[in-house]
């Protein structure tokens, strides 16, 4: 089974934000930080990742016209379909 | 949810509220609609809220919230139409050359070296003909015109020395102001300002700040209450407390007037160079005081998380931008104003008053250069000799408010240098504001020689404030360690005021301490290893003792931060 960004899903593990590589898109399937729910990245959206670098603490992601930084720990709360 | 819809009708009705509503609520568990149904139906609304994490898996606030979330997504899709391309293309294409790490440091230091390079060079030859024209028309010219009707001096002095001279420094930090206030906010239209944050995240977390504490510390720049109370978008105490710490080094607008009074007259070629340096230094000991501070006093905490939202580029508005600039002049020049012409009279008035009870000027200033020289002794390491003893009062009436620094100075180098033209001489009010002109024309078209008043022919230009304050310093080296201990220092009265409300009247005198003694700590060095070659035994000595008087500071900090671990 192919994930929507082309990689393989990996079995049982839930992907979050960080899974995804620059360029490649997801779909939130929940975001347990309420703050960034409010702001745009909440359950059902599509978003692609713009930055994601290991050394950062934060990533850049993309959900429609919109961009957001968003720290890593928060990230980590918003998992993909 | 229905069911609870049902049984809430009496209830909602009751309130003057919408039933649906009110259930929603309740399975958030807002307080407001536990208190509208005085608790009458919590028993059966947490019976719902269980249900409802049984059946979605989430607890029931997320499970609203993701509903009603999804069904503005679902009409915004219905109902938003976009008739072309957006500007998000070539948004990404620039974020990833700005926010890139070969491209994203050097662009970031090169805007900021262009903010300053415009804020001191544009508007020199301006701060020149506004201090030289005003000089002319509100302190010289009604000192001759009062003295020829033979009023009494005290009034002379009041109000020449008082207000026209208050008034004259007050409208010399107009330009600069305006062009960094003008600076910033372009650059916060722009879009530049998130992305700034995303550069500084980077440095921030090593310090235990999240990157969002990049915005009280920008705001910092413009003035340090404000960012003082910007600090509560951040979360944790912690993180507040420490960003409160920092935002002081920050240099305020109300500082700019004396680096570019001072840059003026010691560097008056380099000028942007020196100021962008302060303000760098500034930068650089906030990152070096967050990670010493990390490290001792608030030892293990980590930055929190944060999420901000990167708006795209695009052209600024201008209107909107000078409607917030003038917002910003407006109001730090009816304060600047207030505090500087208010310390300008007293001074004058209490000089005036010194005199006369002395009824000789030179007995009454012989007394007050006592008094300023024993004010002088704790700044001699880092250049301030004793005969430059208001430097050292300038510092004082600078803790009311920074912009007092300049006016001070200028009323009392006035008072012990007694540069006033005689009223007996010819005054030529006409060859004064000539002269006025000439310095700005020549500022503009870039001839400095002539621009720099201490090489005017004409001796108006002499009057200036400018040499004065090359006469009283020793050195350019001493001037800068001297523009450094401003930078460093305590905070102003109001921004102390605002630190002891936020986080206590202990936290504030830490501050205090902390950043003067860290102020004299730079000066020093900074002074002792410039003119090391001059006096070596000197300096090695000074030398020792910071080294030493550092170490214990911070052995102290990370002793009081062990015992202080679970209030932080």
């Amino acid at each position: 089974m192919k994930s929507e960004t082309g990689t393989p899903a990996t079995a049982g593990k839930t992907r979050n934000l960080l899974d995804l590589q620059d360029g490649e898109t997801g779909r939130i399937r929940s975001n347990r930080d309420r703050k960034s729910a409010e702001m745009g990245l909440f359950a059902g959206v599509r978003v692609t990742m713009f930055r994601n670098r290991k050394s950062e603490h934060s990533v850049v992601v993309g959900a429609g016209d919109a961009r957001f930084l968003v720290s890593r720990p928060i990230a980590e709360h918003i998992e993909l379909a | 949810m229905r069911r609870l819809q049902v049984c809430l009708i009496v209830a909602a009705d009751d309130a003057g509220v919408d039933s649906r509503w009110l259930a929603i609520k309740l399975l958030e568990r807002d307080p407001f609609a536990r208190e509208l149904t005085a608790g009458l139906f919590d028993e059966l609304a947490e019976e719902e809220c269980a249900r409802i994490a049984r059946h979605t898996g989430q607890k029931p606030e997320e499970a609203v919230m993701d509903a009603r979330l999804g069904f503005i997504r679902g009409l915004a899709r219905d109902v938003v139409q976009r008739k072309r391309v957006s500007r998000r293309r070539v948004s990404d294409v620039a974020d990833r050359l700005l926010l890139s790490r070969p491209l994203g440091i050097p662009f970031f230091l090169g805007v900021m070296y262009v903010v300053f390079w415009l804020t001191v060079r544009l508007t020199q030859p301006l701060v020149d003909f506004t201090d030289l024209a005003l000089n002319a028309l509100l302190v010289n010219a009604p000192r001759i015109w009062l003295a020829r009707l033979g009023m009494p001096e005290i009034l002379g002095s009041l109000l020449c020395d008082g207000v026209g001279a208050g008034l004259t420094t007050v409208a010399t930090f107009m330009p600069p102001i305006f062009m960094i206030f003008l600076c910033l906010s372009l650059l916060e239209e722009s879009g530049y300002m998130a992305r700034a944050a995303f550069i500084m995240d980077r440095f921030l977390n090593r310090i235990g700040l999240p990157g969002k504490a990049f915005i009280p510390l920008l705001v910092g720049f413009g003035c340090t209450v404000p960012a003082l109370l910007a600090t509560r978008t951040l979360e944790q105490r912690r993180d507040r407390l420490l960003t409160m710490l920092i935002a002081p080094f920050m240099s305020c607008g109300a500082r700019m007037p004396v680096y570019a009074i001072f840059a003026m007259a010691f560097f008056p070629n380099q000028g942007n160079i020196v100021i962008f340096s302060l303000y760098l230094t500034g930068v650089v000991l906030a990152i070096l005081s967050g990670l010493m501070l990390h490290r001792t006093l608030f030892r293990g905490g980590a930055a929190s998380a944060f999420v901000m939202e990167l708006p795209p580029y695009h052209l600024p508005a201008l209107r909107g931008c000078l409607e917030h600039v003038w917002a910003n002049l407006q109001s730090f020049l009816v304060r600047a104003g207030q505090v500087i012409l208010t310390i300008a009279i007293l001074l004058s008035l209490a000089n005036a008053l010194f005199e006369k009870a002395y009824r000789n000027p030179e007995t009454a200033f012989a007394h007050r250069s006592a008094a300023g020289r024993v004010l002088t002794v704790p700044l001699r390491p880092m250049g301030v000799t004793g005969d430059n003893w208001p430097a050292a009062a300038a510092l004082l009436t600078g803790l009311m408010a920074k912009e007092a620094i300049v006016g001070t100075l200028e009323v009392l180098y006035f008072q012990t240098e007694k540069t006033a033209p005689d009223s007996r001489k010819p005054f030529d009010l006409r060859a004064e504001l000539r002269a006025a002109g000439s310095a700005l024309f020549a500022g503009f078209s870039g001839s400095a020689a002539t621009a720099d008043p201490d090489r005017s022919a004409d001796p108006a230009a002499r009057q200036g404030l400018l040499s004065t304050l090359r006469r009283n310093f020793a050195s350019p080296t001493a001037a800068y360690a001297y523009l450094l201990f401003v930078l460093i220092y305590s905070p102003c009265v109001a921004a102390l005021i605002v630190l002891a409300r936020e986080t206590g009247w202990r936290w504030m005198g830490f501050a205090v301490t902390y950043q003067s003694l860290l102020a004299w700590l730079t000066a020093t060095v900074f002074y002792q290893c410039a003119s090391f070659p001059a006096a070596p035994l000197r300096s090695v000595g000074w030398l020792a003792f910071v080294t030493a008087l550092t170490a214990a500071g911070i052995a102290l900090l990370a002793a009081y931060g062990k015992r202080i671990a679970h209030e932080v």
